[in-house]
């Protein structure tokens, strides 16, 4: 199974594509298989926190994973999705074959190719999947939530303070602790979690 | 001797072409240069590729390959045309190598094994040393530690996990001591093929024992359905004896001398402290009743003198204000107040990541079953 390490790294990143790959995420192909299969995908690694199984692919994008719908969805995988490097395959054993996104966020690009060399103009806006389907574990939004009501604790414990609700030994205990517990919550999202906070509390 | 010598002169002009274009040939392929790549112990099947003059090829590699369904391959060098440079080790991605086209080159790529060794049962670990790729893949014949934090808080102050015991590939078992310690290392694990350690762990829940007065006994973290003592010596103000005359917050066994807690979860418990007045009374109040009664009696016989009236009932009162000394009155239980209110933030904070599409329905039940 991959490290949470490597699945962060995985929604860190900013993939370009070309334009031929780009539509694949774009409204128009709403309809095709293709984008289904991306977005099961990114659902179903979310759910599992790691890499997937085509029958789960299948299953989750057609309702059914004979071996049919297998092969409809692996040879849909195999023909546009790894050629542009928007999904990975992982071979854990021989009987074994699992898929992952290796971005979940991605910026249009065009090529030109002009004398100087090749060279590569973003176009739009980066796209990111849906934030809830990125895969973070549990304990990522329970810091975050947790940090929230610390934060929330602390003003109404200075506030309660301030208007003598609270003896004063009382209020430096609570204080330290509640400072104590947040400092280890803001420490662990600093160093776990890395970048992560900024990009999924952002609009 | 016409035909003969016309003949003659054909086979000549033959002979001649023949060998031109023979030359030409040879010229043409020997000016194409080849790039060669190979790989030591033959761990890949080698390959040529013709190289065209005056554009820039670019040789590209996996940085890690599947060897066996344990195992992979992992580049660690490359030596083009002799001259060996070593390569930036991660586990993912393609290795690029620009190679000039103006000759033919040789490449041959170094690889070495590697073996993943996987950690259950914990998320608070580090490898020793940490893997050449920065995942839980090491080289073939590394003696790799495990090192784990013994502790983790899953909530703070309130639930924490305390890790008993580790097993290798679940075959072996061993017993993690208390030996005071914050962390624990297993011995070193020869990664020469796929590994697993299983950390065990119990979780233990936090007491605590907190009165307005003195000082409380039994506070602290206990494994759950253990039963505990505790206690408060709620001490005096002066000579207002304080004494307990309860428990509030979970259910105490209390019969007066001895207070008893059944560990279930996490649990605050509060001691009950009444003012008993009783001393103030022997001390102050008595000896000045008698001192009272026994001047009144003295000057009852005495010629009446008008003074201003202050009957005994007045001084006691005075007595008893002075050592009641009005102060603050707080209200109790403010901590379980706070931690309810830090609950509903968290609450809250989690209802808007779910209305803002940032959790998943799935994770939202599952954090708030954990909460």
């Amino acid at each position: 199974m991959l490290s949470e390490e490597d699945l962060i790294a995985r929604i860190l990143k900013v993939k370009n594509l070309k334009e031929n790959c780009f539509k694949y995420l774009e409204d128009d192909s709403k309809a095709l298989l293709t984008q289904k299969i991306l977005f099961a995908i990114s659902e179903l690694t979310a759910e599992k926190m790691g890499p997937v199984k085509l029958s789960e692919i299948a299953q989750k994008t057609i309702g059914e994973n004979d071996k049919n719908k297998q092969d409809l969805v692996r040879l849909t995988i195999e023909k546009s999705l790894l050629k542009c490097g928007l999904v990975e395959k992982l071979k854990y054993a021989s009987n074994d074959v699992r898929y992952i996104l290796t971005a979940y966020r991605f910026q249009k690009i065009k090529e030109i190719d002009s004398f100087r060399g090749e060279s590569s103009q973003p176009l739009g806006d980066v796209f990111e999947l849906p934030k809830n389907t990125w895969p973070i574990s549990d304990e990522f939004y329970l810091l975050l939530a947790k940090k929230h009501g610390y934060e929330e604790s602390l003003k109404k414990l200075h506030s309660d303070y301030d208007s003598d609700v609270i003896p004063r030994g009382k209020y430096e205990t609570l204080n330290s602790d509640y400072k104590k517990s947040l400092d280890q919550i803001n420490e662990k999202l600093d160093s776990k979690y890395s970048g992560l906070e900024t990009l999924v509390v952002s609009e | 001797m016409m035909k003969f010598s016309v003949l003659f002169g054909l086979v000549l002009i033959g002979i001649f072409f023949t060998t031109v274009s023979d030359g030409l040939a040879y010229g043409q392929f020997s000016n194409q240069n080849t790039l060669k790549v190979s790989f030591e112990n033959d761990i890949l099947p080698s390959y040529e590729i013709p190289l065209v003059s005056g554009q820039t090829f670019t040789l590209s590699q996996n940085h890690s390959w599947v060897q066996d369904e344990t195992s992979r391959y992992n580049l660690v060098s490359y030596t083009l045309d002799g001259e060996t440079v070593k390569i930036s080790r991660t586990a993912r991605g393609d290795f690029t190598l620009s190679i000039p086209t103006d000759s033919s080159h040789n490449v041959v790529f170094r690889a070495v094994p590697q073996y993943a060794l996987s950690v259950e049962g914990t998320n608070d670990f580090s490898y020793l040393p940490s893997s050449p790729t920065n995942d839980n893949w090491f080289d073939a014949g590394t003696a790799v530690s495990v090192n784990v934090q013994k502790t983790t808080e899953i909530e703070s102050n309130k639930v924490r996990q305390e890790i008993t015991g580790w097993s290798l590939d679940k075959a072996e078992f061993w017993n993690v001591e208390d030996d005071g310690s914050t962390s624990f290392t297993t011995p070193p694990i020869t990664l020469n093929e796929y590994h697993q350690v299983d950390f065990f762990t119990t979780y233990q829940y936090k007491l605590n024992v907190i009165s307005d007065y003195g000082e409380t006994t039994g506070s602290g973290w206990y494994e759950q359905g253990v039963t505990v003592s505790i206690g408060v010596d709620a001490g005096s103000d002066g000579l207002v004896l304080n004494s307990v005359s309860g428990w509030e917050g979970a259910d105490v066994e209390y019969d007066g001398n001895v207070a008893q807690v059944f560990i279930d979860g996490p649990v605050t418990v509060s001691a009950k402290v009444e003012k008993n007045y009783s001393l103030v009374a022997g001390v102050v109040i008595i000896p000045i009743l008698i001192v009272g009664f026994v001047g009144f009696r003295k000057f009852k016989n005495r010629v009446p003198v008008i003074v201003e009236e202050k009957p005994v009932e007045r001084i006691v009162e005075k007595v008893i204000e002075r050592v009641e000394t009005p102060e603050k009155k707080y209200k109790d239980g403010y901590d379980e107040t706070l931690s309810k209110y830090l609950s509903e933030q968290i609450q809250s904070k989690l209802d808007e990541m779910k209305s803002s599409n940032i959790i998943s329905e799935t994770k939202y039940s599952k954090i708030k079953e954990s909460v």
